[in-house]
């Protein structure tokens, strides 16, 4: 993982964009487990759209281009990365966990789809840059369904202001319009989830922005990022690598 | 034994910090530190040059949001979760007009005569689908010219491209579309390609 003075652009609390990531994986046991859970799920076959798809509407030829991204841009797609995972991780655990169902059930195979496209669609940018992946846990909440809507609430607006947080700072402006491209189906998902679960969809005229930092300290503080596969859910599967 | 324990006490602690999580993610951390609440700083007048186009299409998309969530929203139509909706986006969408006024300053286009067929608002489902429809548009608008903006403008246009994709999923759900989101992204279409597409969904727009 590159870690040059670039990173500098995207300081935030104090660490680079690189530090943070690190921080969130911070036993330092993140485990290449990425692959293994495509191979598990099979969400190739599953996504409503793969990531050849994606970037094949947008006209990016990714292996060619991602070998142009400067080390801020790579910095900046590798955090999405993260916060994609967790949220495929999430939706995808909930479904296979089936604890909900109707239109709940029904928005967790959808948005889980489209989350795994986005990380199927970031991995194949990054490439080799791209960083491992932790393991999840997602404290029973994928088994209850308060808990489960709640979560996906947060999850879903994190997305979205996490993303708006970001889209200044890339430099590329073929990176700068998949990101946008990506960031409005989040802040659709967030006005779809919020109201299937009853709250307001849309409080305010305009989105609220996070800062790397900010997002980063949200998610670690879940403790949904375990530094190795845990078993305390009650339903199979247990844990989401 | 040991490792139920540890698993209970980890779990409690999760819960404690989840609360944080879903708490603090809801709306951002600047927004819960008032940012939103006095707009968007720092950007009115500073429009750069290669931004002005933009953000005068966009301007106009913003523009038609507004004048057909707020005429549907005075159709007495609508009632219930729909009118709470065209409320609200008529709300939003007028406070969209007014920060990209206020952006470009004195580079503003003047509001052009806007107007609709009949038909968008021939019944509560003929105003829902419209308006979904009419989000889209101005979605992919948005993201069409997402690369080609400063970062000043694209800092200003995902905050209010955000808020019309927020409503875009609340008016399909609402509407019981099937399939409220499904696509992993939303392409972009340029300025042109918006005024084909509401010409077509029946937006009239004069001089």
């Amino acid at each position: 993982m590159d870690q040059t003075t670039s990173d500098a652009a995207i300081v935030a609390g104090g660490m680079t964009g690189t530090e943070l990531l690190q921080h969130v994986d911070r036993d330092g046991a993140v485990q290449q487990t990425m692959a293994a859970a495509v191979s598990r799920s099979g969400f190739l076959k599953t996504a409503l759209f793969g990531a050849g798809a994606l970037f094949a509407a947008l006209n990016v030829p990714g292996a060619i281009a991602a070998s142009n991204d400067s080390p801020n841009d790579t910095a900046i797609l590798n955090y999405l990365l993260t916060l994609e995972r967790v949220q495929a991780a999430f939706f995808g655990e909930a479904e296979r966990v089936a604890a909900i169902s109707g239109r709940e059930l029904q928005a967790a195979k959808i948005i889980g789809a489209v989350e795994r496209a986005h990380v199927a669609a970031l991995l194949e940018r990054l490439g080799a840059k791209a960083i491992a992946s932790p393991s999840f846990d997602f404290l029973g909440t994928t088994e209850d369904p308060e808990a489960f809507i709640k979560t996906a609430v947060a999850f879903e607006d994190l997305g979205s202001v996490s993303i708006a947080g970001v889209l200044p700072d890339i430099q590329a402006p073929a990176i700068r319009t998949i990101v946008a491209s990506v960031h409005t189906p989040e802040a659709r998902h967030a006005g779809w989830i919020r109201t299937l679960a009853g709250v307001d969809p849309a409080p305010n005229a305009i989105e609220g922005v996070n800062t790397q930092a900010e997002t980063l300290k949200l998610v670690n503080g879940t403790g949904f990022i375990v530094s190795e596969p845990l078993t305390t859910a009650t339903l199979s599967p247990s844990f989401t690598g | 034994m040991a490792d139920t324990a540890s698993r209970s006490a980890r779990a409690e602690t999760g819960m404690q910090r989840r609360s944080e999580f879903i708490g603090g993610a809801a709306i951002g951390a600047a927004a819960a530190a008032g940012v939103v609440a006095i707009g968007i700083p720092a950007f009115a007048d500073s429009a750069s040059e290669g931004d002005v186009a933009v953000l005068n299409a966009l301007l106009l998309v913003e523009r038609v949001l507004a004048a057909y969530h707020r005429q549907a929203a005075d159709t007495a139509i609508a009632s219930g979760d729909l009118q709470t909706y065209l409320d609200r986006a008529a709300t939003h969408d007028e406070r969209h007009v007014d920060e990209l006024v206020a952006a470009l300053g004195s580079d503003a286009e003047a509001e052009p005569t806007i107007g609709f067929d009949d038909t968008l608002f021939a019944s509560p489902q003929a105003i829902a689908t419209a308006a979904g429809d009419l989000k889209d548009i101005a979605i992919a608008g948005y993201n069409g010219h997402a690369g080609s903006l400063s970062a000043a403008g694209i800092a200003l246009t995902s905050r209010l491209v955000a808020i019309d994709s927020r409503h875009a999923g609340w008016i399909r759900t609402l509407a019981g579309v099937e399939l409220v989101a499904p696509q992993p992204t939303d392409p972009g279409i340029d300025a042109r390609e918006v005024r084909s597409r509401l010409h077509d969904l029946g937006v009239r727009i004069g001089g």
